[in-house]
């Protein structure tokens, strides 16, 4: 009796400590370090030592058996998260199909500490452990907080290589296709032995043939298959997610929507010309070879060339940036450059002193004056720059106005991403490009005259109302002080002009005086983010406040938004009607708001989820909906009434 | 690629031997506990439920153990229904039983399926793509299978460690409900979920 009371104590000794042993496991929490200094999150995970060749499994267990459980509640001062899965392993019964993880697995999970008091908690898992036949087993690990001691096994480096194995992301160049039942992934990273795990039991047959080669994977889905594509995908030493919405009615051959992406960055391209920032400098061009048909045709398609040359190349040169930043890992979207205050700020004043150069039609011979020589020079490499320029100066309006189709070429994989954009480059200088190939089409234009000093001056003003439209999205962005700064950037670049007219003999001193100066103030101020303009009806979006929202099974819409976008300033000027608020009212919708106007990975990762790369975005959930719905870029009061009420 | 090709081939021949719904259920006889053949289409006029089982794998022990699966059978069996207990379990695996084995674990366990069937050689099994232990069918007195799937909602872990099988979503007892009183079966096929069949 005395053995076993000893052996009592030793036993209970036993169930205090991190580990459990049942009849065909071991388990025990292993974490980085077991010292714990800071409250905080700390990285935990449950590790399962299986008898050999045993296997236990995958949240999706495939065709027989099921993912272990756990159970606890977290106590004063702890969270508790719930474990992640890594990506399994097929685990093979002909004709059956298991997905599971044999030996061993570490289920990383996270523990949430609000302070460092002593505490504990019972963390109690049910689990299948497997060979030919199944055994349930039970068992309760203590998690106990003692001293700063945490009670874990310290294995950083077990727990890293398992949280490596937890699927990420899908890399952004992934392509999801159908057709029919068939679907087909392509990723740089697939390799001839990945392979496709489903989450959702009514998506395929387990054991269907996957076939697998360098850079695609393609397999069937049943029949009657609808709905989303989730599921986990095994490349050589990682895992990634993905989720792709739809049927094969929905996306049709990949090449299809590649041609059709380029023939609509085409067309884009040529509407491009007519935008309020770009025709003024474009029309100056056209009128600059107007004066020089007088010229030879060789010359006037010498002069064409050169600028068609010159907006390819820089379209280009924005691509290869954006391509290489988007490899790199950077989160951007199109509209990306404009969430830069920098970069406005240079375009306003850029565009201010094109204005002002129109308006008072003067003819800057010296010094920095070359500005209207680049536009209405002859030469080549003038005609090469003002395509270079023309490019710049329309970046403020491709972005709200192309933002959807640049963002959909960036989510494509690289060459895609350059024909789109060279498509885009190819439309955009289209005019012009026709011009060099058939020179004598110039005789079509009116012949030159005093018409063309007033239209100059009108489209001057129509550069103003561009530069106004900067430094509205610069007023959103930066504080008072900085937009003074700014305003005084618009000074000096008039003044400049002005100096040059009058032919000062200092002229390029003094400019480079100021221009040295200013610069300098310019990285010393900072642009200090000023609070985004409150908005009463709306609250401002949080992945923690959205994730809360629909635990709680609220419903909520989501408005992604940016200042300088123009789509997403219509939609809420004609569509967020008072009457649509009350509807939310009404419905207890909460309107949310995710005001992108200055960089912010939280909103840029969300919007990626979603498989776009710009906004407008808008998302709406109720408690019926499986999956948030994302809604039509243009909304209308009725649409967004039927949405709310239909769903 | 000709290998490829002809696993293809094969693969599409072998998904073409499950059954359909709405779709006549193949006919088979086997040897029951008493050593009588028993076969299909004797039952023509009632309807019959199919489970595939295996008395020591743990999600059907847990059907047995709470007492749910033989109130279901007792149930469907008081009201006519033909239950057949199936078992592919082969010679040597798990769940293979004699029929003396078979009758021992009826009586001890007080189930009330009408016979089990023994098949051994698991053909019965593979045609109709049969996959866990338990995995359950459906047919109407015309013969034509009208369910396939799992016994209920619980899916996976949750059947094993779940308290009241009995509060389960059942979709057995759900379909021959519907098609007693007149209606379409509303849930016809779902993924069964439980231990492999040891063929």
């Amino acid at each position: 009796m005395r053995y076993l009371g000893l052996f009592l104590i030793f036993y209970v000794v036993f169930v205090e400590a991190k580990s459990a042993k049942t009849d065909h496991a071991e388990i025990i929490i292993i974490g980085e370090k077991n010292i714990i200094d800071k409250p905080g999150i700390i990285e935990l995970g449950y590790k399962f030592t299986l008898t050999p060749g045993w296997h236990t499994y995958w949240i999706n267990p495939g065709d027989s058996g099921g993912p272990p459980i756990f159970e606890f509640n977290s106590p004063d001062g702890w969270k508790i998260k719930n474990n992640v899965w890594p990506g399994p392993q097929k685990i093979e019964y002909p004709p059956l199909m298991t997905f599971g993880y044999v030996d061993e697995v570490v289920f990383p999970f996270q523990l949430e500490l609000e302070n460092l008091n002593d505490q504990e908690t019972e963390i109690t898992t049910k689990f299948l452990v497997c060979d030919d036949i199944c055994v349930p087993e039970e068992a309760t690990l203590l998690l106990k907080l003692k001293n700063q001691i945490l009670n874990i096994e310290e294995r950083p480096n077990q727990l890293q290589k398992w949280r490596n194995l937890v699927p990420i992301r899908a890399p952004p160049e992934t392509l999801v296709s159908s057709a029919g039942t068939s679907f087909t992934i392509e990723s740089k990273s697939i390799s001839n032995q990945s392979q496709f795990f489903p989450f959702d039991e009514n998506t395929m047959d387990f054991s269907t043939k996957q076939i697998s080669k360098n850079g695609s994977l393609s397999f069937e889905v049943f029949e009657d298959f609808t709905g989303t594509l989730k599921g986990v995908i095994s490349t050589d030493n990682s895992f990634f997610e993905i989720e792709k919405a739809g049927t094969a009615s929905v996306d049709s051959d990949v090449g299809i929507s590649l041609l059709t992406a380029i023939l609509f960055a085409f067309i884009g391209g040529l509407i491009l010309n007519l935008m309020p920032c770009v025709l003024p400098v474009i029309a100056l061009k056209a009128l600059s070879l107007v004066k020089s048909s007088a010229d030879s045709n060789s010359s006037v398609s010498l002069n064409a060339s050169a600028y068609v040359f010159g907006v390819i190349a820089t379209f280009m040169a924005i691509a290869i940036t954006l391509v290489s930043l988007k490899n790199a890992g950077e989160l951007i979207g199109w509209g990306y450059q404009l969430q830069s205050p920098f970069v406005v700020t240079l375009l306003s004043i850029l565009i201010f002193a094109i204005g002002i150069v129109l308006v008072t039609d003067i003819n800057l011979g010296t010094g920095l004056g070359k500005l209207e020589g680049y536009i209405n020079g002859s030469g080549p490499i003038n005609s090469f720059l003002t395509g270079a320029l023309s490019v710049i100066v329309a970046s403020p309006c491709t972005a709200p106005f192309m933002g959807a189709a640049l963002g959909f070429a960036l989510i494509q994989p690289d060459l895609y991403s350059y024909l789109i954009f060279l498509s885009l480059a190819v439309g955009f200088a289209l005019p012009y490009f026709l011009i060099a190939l058939f020179p004598s089409l110039i005789s079509l234009l009116p012949k030159p005259g005093k018409w063309m000093e007033t239209l100059k001056q009108l489209f001057g003003f129509m550069m103003f109302g561009a530069a106004i439209w900067l430094l509205w999205v610069l007023a959103n962005q930066v504080d008072a002080n900085s937009l003074l700064l700014v305003l005084i950037g618009w000074f000096l670049a008039a003044f400049i002009i002005w100096l040059s007219i009058i032919r000062f003999k200092y002229n390029l001193i003094i400019v480079l005086l100021v221009i040295f100066g200013w610069s300098y103030q310019l990285s010393n101020w900072e642009f200090k983010s000023q609070d985004v303009a409150e908005d009463k009806n709306a609250m401002t979006w949080s992945i923690e406040k959205e994730s809360e929202l629909q635990k709680n099974g609220e419903s909520y819409f989501i408005n992604f938004t940016a200042a300088w976008c123009i789509t997403c300033k219509v939609n809420e000027g004609v569509a967020f009607t008072d009457k649509v608020f009350e509807e939310f009212e009404k419905n207890n919708v909460a309107y949310l708001k995710a005001d992108w106007t200055n960089r912010n990975p939280q909103i840029a990762a969300q919007i990626e989820k979603y498989n776009r790369s710009g906004i407008p975005l808008y998302i709406f959930w109720n408690e019926r909906l499986d999956e948030p719905l994302v809604l039509n870029e243009i909304l209308t009061e009725g649409y967004i009434m039927e949405v709310i009420n239909e769903n | 690629m000709k290998i490829k090709i002809f696993s293809l081939l094969l693969l599409s021949f072998l998904a073409l031997t499950s059954v359909k719904n709405g779709e006549t259920a193949p006919i088979f006889s086997l040897l029951n506990q008493d050593n009588e053949t028993v076969s299909l289409d004797q039952f023509k006029g009632k309807k019959i439920i199919l489970e595939w089982t295996n008395h020591d794998c743990p999600f059907v022990k847990r059907h047995y153990d709470t007492e749910n699966m033989q109130n279901i059978q007792k149930d469907m069996t008081d009201n006519e229904v033909v239950w057949l207990s199936i078992i592919s379990s082969a010679k040597g695996k798990q769940g293979y039983v004699t029929k003396d084995q078979a009758k021992e674990l009826t009586t001890k366990r007080n189930a009330h399926p009408t016979h089990v069937l023994l098949d051994t050689k698991g053909d019965v099994g593979r045609m109709f793509s049969a996959k866990t232990t338990p995995h359950m069918f459906v047919i109407d007195e015309i013969g034509k299978v009208r369910y396939q799937g799992a016994i209920d909602n619980l899916g996976n872990t949750g059947a094993l460690f779940s308290t009241d099988l009995s509060k389960a979503k059942n979709y057995v007892i759900n379909a021959v409900t519907q098609l007693v009183s007149g209606e379409e079966v509303k849930d016809k096929k779902t993924r069964p979920y439980g231990c492999s069949v040891k063929y």
